[in-house]
């Protein structure tokens, strides 16, 4: 089954569009989705709550469409945690649990304590006086003490020291340790989300440019330096996108299309993403 | 909706416990006006829940969590009756215990009578608070509000007027024809109210 599936979803605002979307994150994996700031990442995530309308397509999450009567007991099963915590200023961890208590059936608060331990937050500070640091840990021990079977954070580790982000980064690893637990993780920052993902899907400008597994796209692409003759010999689409610089240039190339003999780099998902947002010669 | 009631409750207690205490004890002041003022702050009170959640964003997180958008704009009038009727059984009970007032009497009634007024002003504000955010929609609360009041006071200065028996339309019919309309603007605010948030959410 697949825990989130997007088929032609398609929404519009004056002067942008997104999609048409088709996605799949299957059950047990860790999708990351990554794009440019208004590449429309946080629209997707809100249409795939239904907390705005599509204007095409369906959302299936969880195996219920999302807006059938049925999805409002789904979110139950859902923990989201946004760009920000948006809880209100005054309260302190202790009064945010005791919302939460009252929000999920499923709410363990064992498991939270554990998290605010964990993560060291103080139960009697008000919201207002966290770090940023400690807000989003906040919304992640939340999102945590659920039983939530999907996960969906937009941009959950922004903004966070690569300390507190690599210890959340572990934290949804050992998550996903359970085999129905799935998680959407939108980020800017392509190392996290190398670091963790089965999947990766890429949205530049509204569109979806890529949605395959992580591992099979770092053996399909490869960069190559070369001279510009040598890359005009190359054949037709084997070229993603070419960077040129003084001594000749860089490009990403498919490795089954282009000929054995030329010595190819190992390439990560940062150049790929770059190149692949780029397109066609980069001066 | 009780998670939703909650984090309003603790969000007002924490943010303006002095008021909730000052209110409280004008309600138990003998003198109607105090009452009054004490009625009709109380039915400010989810306007200014929603300035708070206003101000953190709450609207974003809670359209991910399992409330529907009726429960999110329901739990703002029960929150508004929730926090006036306890006032008006208070200075019901106060003038009844400390100064005897008969229940069905005149200034009893006139408390019923606020307390409704209060209810219908909360009614006529929710739905552009709704529509327009509590930010935007300040100069709109304001000048509602005071047409309230300035159509209120002519109103009751012409049924004045027109009753020689002002005494007994004040404990049978007033109140009875107010908690009727009451009821209806609370019933048909709350509806347009869910409109108007579903459609703002766009």
């Amino acid at each position: 089954m697949n825990a989130i599936e997007l088929k032609g979803l398609i929404k519009e605002y004056p002067g942008f569009r997104l999609g048409s979307l088709d996605l799949a994150l299957p059950s047990g994996s860790i999708m990351g989705l990554v794009g440019e700031n208004g590449a429309g990442k946080s629209t997707t995530i809100k249409l795939i709550m239904n907390a705005i309308k599509r204007d095409a397509g369906s959302v299936s999450v969880l195996g219920v469409d999302n807006q059938s009567r049925a999805f409002s007991g789904i979110k139950e099963d859902i923990g989201v945690v946004l760009d920000e915590a948006y809880y209100p200023e005054v309260l302190n961890s202790r009064d945010v649990g005791c919302v939460m208590a009252k929000t999920y059936r499923h709410w363990e608060p064992d498991t939270y304590e554990n998290y605010l331990q964990r993560f060291g937050l103080p139960q009697d500070k008000a919201f207002r006086d966290y770090s940023r640091g400690m807000k989003m840990k906040l919304a992640i021990a939340v999102a945590l003490s659920h039983q939530a079977k999907l996960l969906i954070l937009d941009e959950a580790t922004s903004g966070l020291d690569p300390m507190v982000r690599d210890e959340i980064l572990d934290i949804f690893n050992e998550y996903t340790r359970q085999e129905d637990r799935s998680i959407l993780l939108s980020s800017h920052i392509v190392s996290d989300l190398e670091k963790i993902c089965d999947y990766i899907a890429f949205l530049h400008k509204g569109q979806l440019l890529l949605c395959e597994e992580k591992d099979r796209l770092l053996e399909e692409y490869a960069l190559v330096r070369l001279s510009r003759e040598r890359l005009a010999d190359l054949p037709e689409n084997s070229v993603v996108g070419v960077e040129s610089d003084p001594y000749g240039v860089r490009a990403l190339v498919r490795r089954d299309m282009v000929p054995h003999d030329l010595p190819l780099e190992h390439t990560n998902l940062e150049d790929i993403i770059l190149f692949l947002a780029k397109g066609g010669t980069q001066e | 909706m009780k998670g939703l009631l909650f984090k309003d409750w603790k969000t007002l207690l924490k943010q303006m416990k002095v008021m909730l205490a000052i209110t409280t004890l004008l309600a138990c002041v003998p003198g109607t006006y105090l009452s009054a003022f004490a009625l009709f702050y109380a039915a400010m009170m989810p306007i200014t829940a929603l300035a708070y959640d206003e101000r953190a964003k709450w609207d974003e997180l809670a359209a991910m969590m399992p409330y529907s958008v009726k429960e999110i704009v329901g739990s703002k009038y029960v929150l508004g009756l929730l926090l006036v009727l306890p006032v008006l059984a208070l200075s019901v009970l106060s003038r009844l215990i400390v100064h005897s007032t008969p229940i069905a009497g005149e200034n009893t009634m006139a408390m019923l009578i606020t307390a409704c007024l209060s209810l219908i002003l909360m009614s006529i504000n929710l739905p552009f608070m709704f529509h327009l955010g509590v930010e935007k929609g300040r100069l709109i609360y304001i000048l509602l509000t005071c047409a309230f009041i300035v159509a209120g006071v002519n109103f009751a200065g012409k049924l004045a007027d027109m009753a020689n028996d002002i005494e007994v339309a004040m404990v049978t019919t007033v109140p009875l024809i107010l908690l009727a309309v009451a009821a209806v603007a609370l019933l048909l605010s709350y509806f347009i109210s869910v409109r108007v948030y579903r459609a703002r959410r766009g």
